[in-house]
């Protein structure tokens, strides 16, 4: 699946972590509260962090604190109904780099989604 | 570009709740930490944050701005400066920006969030604002009590006293004066905090102004038992244009300092003129002591707020520490620069410059006034301290007076002696006293000698003052000797009067009775002002406030309305409007003099925009109220219809 496929959520929760590990972009699943429940290859590698470092562990807060505002975070705790793509600039390795970030959450689900796109 | 740095420095700064940026030259991020990068977002959330320059152009000043000037410098550029930017919910957010510039032109950018410490700043600011807001309204009740002392002094010194009465109500009234610039040093201080320090230029008398503020310090350093001597040159004018009560201040607190900071030798005071042109002179102030002294390395220290060289020195020797930091300030705005030169265990001399006006009347130099033509008459001084011996000698070179100086009795009587052998005899002895009293027993235990006896004392000494006459002294002198005095003093001895007739009251200038009202709500500058008009020969009627005014001002006409601005119910500008209002019914002028407190800048330009004539401070001055008086006619207000 592209990293903008439309209905991405329902997509994306469908998925095994094999199956995740084989997309291109990104993925960090969550529960409600923000904790880590699966943390794709891509992402792993962009990020240098093990999915051991990661997962059980709170994303915002432990994982990423650079998501941690009114910009990332604060849209996953406002919004029950979010499909939201926003330009960030990720601190990977201290390097800035700047990604397509993909906000998924829905009223329905016990999940939500971050998608990291790495950009041009 | 370095090599990546390895991954425990990467945790460390990772972790670093401190923002941290590395970038190029051109302001191209090459690391960031997330501190900085959450920090980033506050600022300029939209931007991409590859840029650090661009990112940071939201804030005043920008790291673009601040970098301005430091091109090319490695090294810690700046730390800590602080930058606002209002963050993206509108709030105000501080940060403050560490740089180093590191080998290769690339920039260490620290950043933080220091938006609660300058709430704290800003909080701990206006708490010292309200502070110097109480201590000046504090500081403006005490000098009304102040004025009252000082006033009365004056007016007791206006009756008819003998010269050593006179001298304790000089004193008193100096001494209530330099207690009122205390006063006024806090006042002050509190005016400098908020920029609102305003100079008051009048014409005034320079020996005048010295003597009195001299006079009153010379009793803490008889005191002490420290020698005290002020010499002026003689060439300056007498009338200058300045702020005399500024320059007193400065002129006070400096001997001030060195009277606290000396516990033996002298203290020396010296003014010249340094140059002059067609409107103005240069004048040169210095004050040197033989005090405790000043370490290089605390010299310019003294100057702030609050500090003196010794922090211990406070308690030891008390004080505000404000008394030079107003004094430096005072003297750069008087257009000059106040410094100082010291040695510890030697002394300290404070110098300073200022400009001051030449008035048109005051040309006569100091000199020429108080020349009392016995020129060519031999002087002979007996004082044991060199620099006072100085001074007086060359007051009277500036007399075409022929001086001979010593030291000690038996110097003295040596120089007697050979004044006989050459038959040129000395017209006037000099005689410090009690300490070589011994010179005048002998001048008076044989009349031959012929020289009339000039007694000078400490203050303290006054009492001594009979046993100095039976010891046949034509006239008596306070040390520290000013010009005036002396001058007085030889014409005593020389004109042969009787000491206790010695100083009389100043003539008033000729001035026609006035029917004046005053209108003054304190009790004790009402009575001040009444006493001084009515000494003058005025009839004074009261009123205690602008309603009470505008009745008398109904009831009859006055030659001159003396009106206080501030008073309870109906101020004295109201009360002025409504007499002006009165007056286009019937087409006269009441002659209106307001007399204001406040000595504030704008104050004057109130009063005539009210409508007054003119315009006194409080408190009177005695030769100002003269030349107000003098400008009024008696009898010329129009009859009203």
């Amino acid at each position: 699946m592209p990293f903008d496929a439309p209905d991405a959520l329902n997509q994306l929760a469908a998925l095994g972590d094999a199956e995740l590990d084989a997309l291109a972009f990104g993925v960090v699943r969550m529960s409600l509260d923000g904790t880590v429940t699966a943390y794709n290859a891509t992402e792993s590698q962009s990020s240098h962090l093990s999915r051991e470092a990661t997962l059980g562990r709170h994303f915002f807060t432990e994982v990423a604190p650079c998501t941690n505002n009114y910009l990332v975070a604060q849209r996953f705790l406002d919004e029950a109904e979010l499909d939201a793509t926003i330009p960030y600039v990720f601190t990977f390795r201290m390097r800035p780099t700047p990604v397509q970030l993909r906000m998924l959450r829905s009223a329905t689900s016990s999940q939500m989604f971050l998608l990291v796109e790495r950009g041009a | 570009m370095s090599a990546a740095p390895d991954d425990a420095v990467l945790d460390f700064l990772y972790l670093l709740p401190l923002g941290a940026v590395k970038v190029r030259a051109d302001g191209a991020v090459a690391l960031i930490n997330p501190a900085a990068m959450q920090l980033l977002l506050a600022i300029a959330p939209t931007l991409s944050h590859t840029n650090l320059f661009d990112s940071l152009d939201a804030l005043r000043p920008s790291l673009r701005e601040l970098l301005r000037g430091h091109e090319g410098v490695e090294g810690c550029l700046f730390e800590g400066t602080r930058a606002v930017v209002r963050s993206g919910n509108g709030s105000p957010l501080v940060i403050a920006l560490t740089v180093h510039r590191v080998a290769g032109q690339a920039l260490m950018v620290l950043l933080s969030d220091v938006t609660k410490a300058a709430e704290q700043d800003r909080l701990v600011e206006v708490a010292s604002r309200a502070k110097s807001e109480f201590l000046g309204n504090v500081s403006h009740e005490i000098r009304t009590p102040m004025n009252g002392i000082i006033g009365l002094t004056e007016l007791l010194l206006d009756t008819q006293v003998d010269i050593e009465q006179r001298h304790y109500l000089d004193l008193l009234k100096a001494s209530a004066g330099a207690l009122l610039s205390l006063v006024n040093e806090i006042l002050d201080y509190s005016k400098l905090e908020a920029g609102k320090l305003q100079l008051d230029p009048i014409e005034f008398d320079l020996g005048e102004t010295l003597r009195l503020s001299m006079n009153a310090l010379s009793i803490r350093a008889h005191e002490k038992g420290l020698e005290f001597a002020y010499g002026v040159s003689s060439a300056l004018p007498v009338l200058l244009r300045g702020d005399p009560g500024r320059l007193r201040q400065v002129l006070v607190n400096l001997v001030g300092n060195a009277l606290k900071f000396t516990a033996t030798g002298e203290i020396f005071v010296d003014v010249r003129e340094l140059s002059r042109d067609a409107e103005t002179v240069e004048i040169q102030f210095s004050v040197t002591d033989t005090g405790i002294g000043i370490p290089p390395e605390k010299q310019q220290q003294v100057f702030e707020a609050f500090v003196q060289a010794d922090g211990s020195t406070s308690r030891t020797y008390g004080g505000t520490g404000l008394g030079l930091t107003i004094s430096s300030r005072l003297v750069t705005s008087m257009g000059g620069h106040l410094s100082v030169e010291s040695e510890p265990g030697v002394g300290s001399r404070f110098f300073f410059t200022v400009r001051l006006g030449l008035c048109a009347q005051g040309a006569l130099s100091a000199e020429a006034r108080a020349r009392p033509s016995f020129a060519g008459r031999r002087v002979l001084v007996v004082d044991g301290h060199v620099a006072s011996g100085r001074i007086i000698e060359s007051y009277l070179l500036g007399w075409q007076m022929r001086p001979t100086v010593v030291h000690d009795a038996p110097a003295a009587v040596e120089a007697l002696r050979q004044a006989r052998r050459t038959r040129d005899p000395f017209a006037v002895v000099l005689v410090e006293c009690p300490q070589h009293a011994s010179v005048s027993a002998t001048l008076r235990a044989d009349p031959s000698w012929g020289a009339r006896v000039i007694s000078m004392m400490r203050t303290g000494e006054v009492r001594e003052a009979r046993r100095y006459r039976e010891l046949g002294s034509t006239a008596l002198l306070m040390k520290p000797v000013s010009q005036d005095e002396l001058s007085s003093a030889l014409r005593l001895a020389l004109g042969g009067a009787p000491v206790v007739a010695a100083i009389q009251t100043v003539p008033f200038p000729d001035v026609l009775p006035l029917e004046i009202l005053l209108a003054e709500d304190n009790d004790v500058n009402e009575l001040i002002a009444r006493r001084v008009l009515e000494h003058r020969g005025h009839t004074v009627t009261s009123a205690h406030d602008g309603i009470e005014a505008l009745a008398q001002f109904d009831r009859r006409s006055f030659d001159l309305v003396l009106m206080d601005v501030q008073m309870p119910g109906m101020d004295g500008l109201e009360a002025t409007a409504q007499i002006r209002l009165r007056e286009k019914v019937t087409h006269g002028h009441q002659y209106i003099i307001a007399m204001t407190a406040h000595a504030m800048v704008g104050d004057r330009e109130r009063c005539l925009a009210a409508g007054m004539d003119g315009y006194l401070t409080k408190p009177l001055n005695t030769r100002d109220l003269d030349m107000a008086l003098a400008a009024v006619v008696p009898g010329t207000v129009p009859a009203r219809a």
